[in-house]
């Protein structure tokens, strides 16, 4: 049977796994529409900025975290000057950290899902009086689904596991911050807690495989929608 | 409906386009090869490209003036666009595809229900499949109606024939015309089988090379010699609509007439056994110029029974054969050699008969009998098919 610590560590980690899924989401649906679909100047930048935290360290992910938006770092500063607000440290630097390490994920799987999408759809649409809000949501966004769902489960599942960036940017403090990975890696230092690392480890895995085979069955579903 | 392009020059990377003419038609046809800015043309007009000079009028309302720095939003021109590949929205059912203008319609004048699409179109049975269940002529049908839906005050339609066998496009055609004579919605129709194109209308605009080369009534085109490469035999045809008169059951054949004193014998037509025609209802038939013979005199030891008396009325000589035009009570283009003009002494004004197989014409389609006719029999008289 689960502690109740083990469970508040689970609770926690679903709960930032879902917050910050649920801003990664949109965020993603728009920057994949604009990758896809427009040409601007700039665009590899900004796409080569998204992917950092893909091919960086974690680590490094957390350290720029901190950097940026620590207590004393660029942004984090003035916030902090202006709002009295602290982003690192705390639930909401894992939250942060969860959406940048995410971010990446959900922008890709979702991006290749609107280039399947013929161009001439936006046309018909519009020819029939759709602006292009209309046309985003009414043709674009159902036409994606699958891919959309796709990358939502999967920047879900990349939440869940993280640990560099939650690390070093928003630490390890128990019932604060600590995720499932973070606990494991806690646990893993004390003898005689090898069963609680057990126990976490397949609740890991359980909720890891369960995303992504919902995740595998909306990408096969992507091009079956589109014929 | 008038429309007119005014001057419009146009560039897509290296391919240039000028467009400069105007049509009146209710039915204009564009005709032209693969890829001579038929579509292109389209796309201008609908607003989905802006040219980079000239002007474009629809009922002489300004759409484009370059000059003038006026460009119509497209969704503010309501021009109807039904695309060569369909481009029925995928996640939707047909139902739904119907009416996916319904929330940017905001005039309410002269609506076209979508009851009454559903039953002109026969769709109805397939209102709730996914467009990837459907055929071919199915797909084209509904993309038809989902621009008609959008309440168009013109209708666009780019190659609606290229994805349909030779039945279908048979179907299609009488569609078009149903819909044109029952909403009296003008249209605009891309193809480049000039033979579909002229069982819908004369009035066409040819583009070559990404310009308009001619425009107006076909015929005229003909005449003046501008394009006579048009008139090649597997291209061209003849229309025309007459009237059904009765049927011999026992002959299998059907009367028909142009006028009092014209009168057709046709056979062999399945369509016309299932149609709900009485004795007035309009028949449009068509007729290859290569399939009508010329005789000086009625020839009573013959077997072919139409034998159309007319006129000589232009003799064509260009270096892809010969055409003469007869005036019949209607212009009839026959394709005949330089020698038989020769051999006849065929002349202008000439008296000659047209000789014509009953089983050589095709029936394009079968008009609604006229509110005229519905008055006569009545309005809850029932019309059989002639045979079932």
């Amino acid at each position: 049977m689960l502690s109740s610590e083990e469970i508040s560590v689970i609770l926690l980690t679903i709960k930032a796994a879902l917050i910050s899924t649920f801003i990664t989401v949109p965020i993603a649906i728009w920057l994949g529409w604009l990758l896809a679909k427009k040409n601007f100047f700039g665009k590899l930048i900004i796409e080569g900025l998204i992917n950092i935290p893909l091919v960086a360290p974690p680590i490094v992910t957390g350290y720029l975290l901190l950097i940026i938006l620590g207590k004393n770092g660029i942004i984090g500063g003035f916030i902090h000057d202006l709002f009295g607000i602290n982003l690192a440290f705390n639930f909401t630097a894992v939250v942060i950290a969860s959406i940048i390490v995410s971010l990446p994920l959900a922008v890709r799987n979702i991006k290749s899902s609107f280039e399947l999408i013929d161009p001439n759809y936006e046309k018909a649409s519009s020819s029939l009086g759709a602006s292009r809000l209309g046309t985003f949501f009414r043709i674009y966004v159902p036409m994606a689904l699958p891919g959309i769902i796709s990358g939502t489960v999967l920047a879900f599942a990349r939440s869940l596991g993280e640990f560099g960036a939650t690390i070093s940017f928003a630490g390890n403090i128990a019932g604060k911050t600590q995720t499932i990975a973070l606990s494991v890696y806690s646990n893993m230092q004390i003898p005689g807690k090898e069963s609680v690392v057990t126990r976490l480890v397949i609740i890991s895995i359980l909720i890891s495989l369960i995303a992504i085979i919902f995740s595998e069955y909306f990408n096969k579903k992507k091009n079956y929608l589109l014929r | 409906m008038i429309l007119q392009f005014e001057k419009v020059k146009h560039q897509l990377g290296d391919n240039h386009f000028y467009y400069d003419f105007q049509t009146d038609s209710s039915i204009t046809g564009i005709f032209g090869p693969s890829g001579a800015g038929k579509t292109t043309l389209f796309n201008l007009l609908s607003g989905l490209d802006t040219p980079q000079k000239g002007k474009i009028k629809l009922n002489f309302e300004p759409l484009v003036d370059i000059e003038q720095n006026l460009i119509k939003q497209a969704k503010k021109r309501s021009v109807g666009y039904v695309f060569q590949e369909n481009y029925l929205f995928p996640h939707l059912s047909v139902k739904k595809n119907l009416l996916f203008s319904k929330p940017y319609i905001k005039h309410k004048n002269k609506y076209i229900p979508f009851d009454e699409i559903v039953n002109l179109l026969e769709i109805e049975s397939i209102l709730n499949k996914k467009p990837r269940l459907l055929s071919g002529g199915e797909r084209q049908r509904v993309a038809i109606g989902r621009a008609l839906l959008s309440q168009p005050r013109l209708l666009l339609l780019d190659e609606p024939f290229s994805n349909v066998d030779c039945s279908k496009r048979r179907q299609i055609i009488s569609y078009l015309l149903r819909i044109n004579n029952y909403f009296k919605i003008p249209m605009i129709i891309i193809s480049h089988h000039l033979e579909d194109i002229l069982k819908l209308t004369h009035k066409i605009v040819v583009i070559e090379n990404g310009c308009s080369v001619a425009s107006g009534n076909i015929l005229n085109i003909i005449k003046n010699n501008e394009k006579p490469e048009l008139i090649k035999s597997k291209k061209f045809q003849n229309t025309f609509n007459v009237n059904f008169d009765s049927y011999n059951e026992l002959k299998n054949s059907y009367t028909v007439n142009f006028n009092q004193d014209t009168v057709l014998n046709i056979t062999n037509h399945s369509k016309l056994l299932n149609e709900f025609i009485i004795k007035g209802s309009k028949i449009q038939l068509s007729l290859r110029p290569i399939d009508i013979a010329l005789s000086l005199e009625k020839n009573e030891a013959i077997s072919i029974q139409n034998q159309l008396k007319g006129t000589v009325k232009q003799i064509i000589k260009n270096k892809e054969g010969a055409f003469c035009i007869i005036d019949c009570g209607f212009d009839l283009f026959v394709e005949i050699s330089q020698e038989i003009i020769t051999n006849l002494y065929l002349h202008e004004k000439q008296e000659v008969y047209c000789l014509i197989k009953a089983h050589d014409f095709d029936v394009v389609h079968v008009f609604e009998y006229s509110e005229t006719l519905k008055n006569e029999i009545g309005q809850n008289e029932v019309l059989e098919p002639i045979k079932s």
